[in-house]
């Protein structure tokens, strides 16, 4: 190692030496200074997270989840019947006649409970940023504000579940409109928009989870918790038009007949949610030590 | 500790002459109950030197740094800062990365956050500094932990910081990885305030100008290392001669002025002074007065391990 304030290219160091010869293996210089050279975007927090989703593959996991599994769900159920017939079930008792609200219904049923699992997931992997000592200690020594730590994470992670579930319900959107014939555009729409409400709600919750929590792991069960215990305020008849997880179930209930403007005052107490939660998290982690 | 303000127009020149510390501390207290934690320290690190923190393990050093670095909250006392609080790097004692970002986008990434104007040319000093230019393109996951720890070097350097931090920089090094970080260290005096914590005191006196000692939590001594090896030297001879020295050692026994005296092995006596000026006003004339054959006379050489046991009372 030379001294400080030696030139990169110094041949008076082993480094030195060996950096000379790798310049001279055009075939083998580094990735990074071919990068520069194309005039690669600086890597600063909020690439990082889009590096995160992509180098870690959780991007695949995303399109599994939503556009994949979702693009499953209605030719399945258009087609139930001679599924059944060819496992030798009783089609005649399982499987009635099918609409297009079903293969809504399939969407909403499979890609909605799988994709919020790895959503969740997805989000508690990023946001458990205290749970390496030393990576805490390279950002948290490099960052002045627990913001910069926690609205880049949260951000891209939701909005790539949001994406995500946006091409899964264009695809159903078309799916169904071909095998089962048109739907109404604007309550598909308006469904697209309630479910992605409920979705940043519940990656809230792993914000809300990271307040106090280190894990990857304990993240992802405490929102887990929390969602599963959030239809409880329902049985409370005065909090039952406020309840939040209605907004999971919109884009069916919607085409069953329920009026977008059902879901206005669970959009907002879920918005309220996500501002709460954000702010929960960012507070919580500026206080918290290593 | 953070984002970094543009780099002066000459990064690397030396600073502006300033009379002050570049950190010092009062009453730093953080008890973690038990007896442990680190009580009422009060450093002084003068501008431009190399500190050393020293101690036995669980002495509070790693402790001390993550108080002083604002990593972990003290109960009473205060850190002062003579530099910006922007242009200080810090490296913990087992750092870590992202293991799918390369040895360079992690550099590059520890100085854009400090410093969003950062030159390219930076990233690729830092990663030669510290021996790891033929590595810049592999994921930080597959470093092995030597390297890392050269890594966490780089990403301090990156910023070109007033005052380092270094906790235990050399722990998991190679004898010569050791080395070429030391010299690294060395190198900076006089430019960037480094303080680093050690427990491998010949480390600490190879680099460091300044030295603190702290035991369970307490800082027992702070000053210059070489007078901390001096003031701490003991009066200790060691004598060689030709046969076995028992009855040197008899001899000397029978003196009021000598401590202690013993035979490390057939040959050599070690003899101890009440004081270093009896021992030299004395020890020829005893010698003389023996009638042993003396191949060699010398005093024992003091050095920052024995000043340090001498402090912690663990000689």
């Amino acid at each position: 190692m030379p001294g400080p304030g030696a030139a990169p290219t110094g041949s008076a160091t082993t480094a030195g030496t060996r950096a000379e010869k790798a310049a001279a293996k055009p075939m083998q210089r580094p990735r990074t200074a071919t990068a520069a050279a194309r005039g690669r975007r600086p890597l600063g927090l909020w690439r990082l997270e889009v590096l995160r989703l992509t180098r870690t593959r959780r991007w695949l996991l995303l399109l599994i989840a939503y556009p994949l599994l979702g693009a499953a769900g209605p030719p399945i159920v258009a087609h139930l019947r001679e599924i059944l017939d060819a496992l030798g079930a009783d089609a005649s008792l399982s499987a009635g006649e099918t609409s297009a609200d079903d293969g809504v219904t399939a969407y909403v049923g499979v890609s909605g409970q799988i994709g919020l699992l790895v959503a969740l997931s997805t989000t508690a992997a990023a946001l458990a940023l205290d749970h390496r000592p030393g990576l805490a200690a390279f950002y948290r020594t490099r960052t002045r504000r627990a913001w910069d730590l926690v609205v880049p994470r949260w951000t891209v992670s939701a909005a790539a579940v949001c994406i995500a579930n946006l091409l899964g319900s264009a695809i159903v959107w078309a799916e169904v409109r071909w095998l089962f014939g048109p739907v109404p555009t604007d309550r598909m729409l308006y469904g697209w928009l309630f479910s992605t409400l409920y979705l940043l709600m519940a990656l809230s919750l792993v914000a809300g989870a990271a307040a106090f929590l280190r894990r990857p792991v304990a993240l992802f069960g405490a929102a887990m918790v929390a969602l599963v215990l959030s239809p409880l305020p329902r049985l409370w008849k005065p909090l039952r038009h406020w309840e939040p997880s209605r907004l999971a179930g919109a884009e069916t209930d919607l085409l069953d007949g329920a009026a977008p403007g059902d879901f206005a005052v669970p959009s907002i107490v879920a918005i309220v949610l996500v501002v709460v939660m954000l702010s929960l998290a960012v507070w919580r982690v500026g206080r918290r030590e290593m | 500790m953070a984002q970094f303000p543009p780099l002066p127009v000459h990064p690397g020149a030396p600073a502006a002459p300033d009379p002050g510390p570049a950190l010092s501390t009062h009453g730093l207290t953080r008890d973690y109950g038990r007896g442990t934690g680190v009580f009422d320290v009060g450093l002084v690190v003068p501008r431009g030197s190399v500190y050393g923190l020293v101690g036995p393990n669980g002495a509070g050093k790693t402790t001390l740094l993550s108080l002083i670095s604002g990593m972990r909250r003290a109960d009473a006392g205060e850190v002062l800062f003579g530099v910006p609080l922007d242009r200080i790097a810090v490296c913990t004692d087992v750092p870590e990365f992202e293991p799918w970002l390369s040895a360079a986008e992690v550099v590059e990434l520890a100085g854009r956050l400090v410093n969003p104007d950062l030159r390219p040319e930076c990233v690729k000093t830092a990663l030669h500094r510290a021996g790891l230019s033929d590595a810049a393109d592999r994921r930080a996951g597959s470093f092995s932990r030597g390297m890392t720890q050269r890594l966490g070097i780089a990403t301090a350097l990156v910023a070109e910081p007033e005052l380092m931090i270094l906790d235990e920089p050399t722990s998991a090094l190679d004898p010569r990885g050791r080395a070429e970080v030391l010299d690294l260290v060395a190198g900076m005096r006089g430019r960037t305030t480094v303080v680093f914590s050690s427990h491998i005191l010949a480390d600490v006196q190879r680099v460091c100008d300044h030295v603190g000692v702290l035991r369970t939590g307490r800082l027992l001594y702070e000053g210059p290392v070489a007078e901390l090896v001096a003031e701490h030297m003991r009066p200790t001879w060691l004598i060689r001669v030709r046969d076995d020295g028992a009855a040197l050692c008899r001899t000397f026994a029978a003196e009021n002025w000598v401590v202690r005296v013993s035979s490390v092995r057939p040959g050599l006596v070690r003899v101890q002074a009440r004081s270093v000026e009896e021992g030299e006003r004395h020890i020829l004339g005893v010698l003389d007065r023996s009638g042993e054959r003396v191949i060699s006379v010398g005093p024992e050489e003091s050095d920052l391990e024995s000043a340090f046991l001498s402090i912690t009372g663990a000689a």
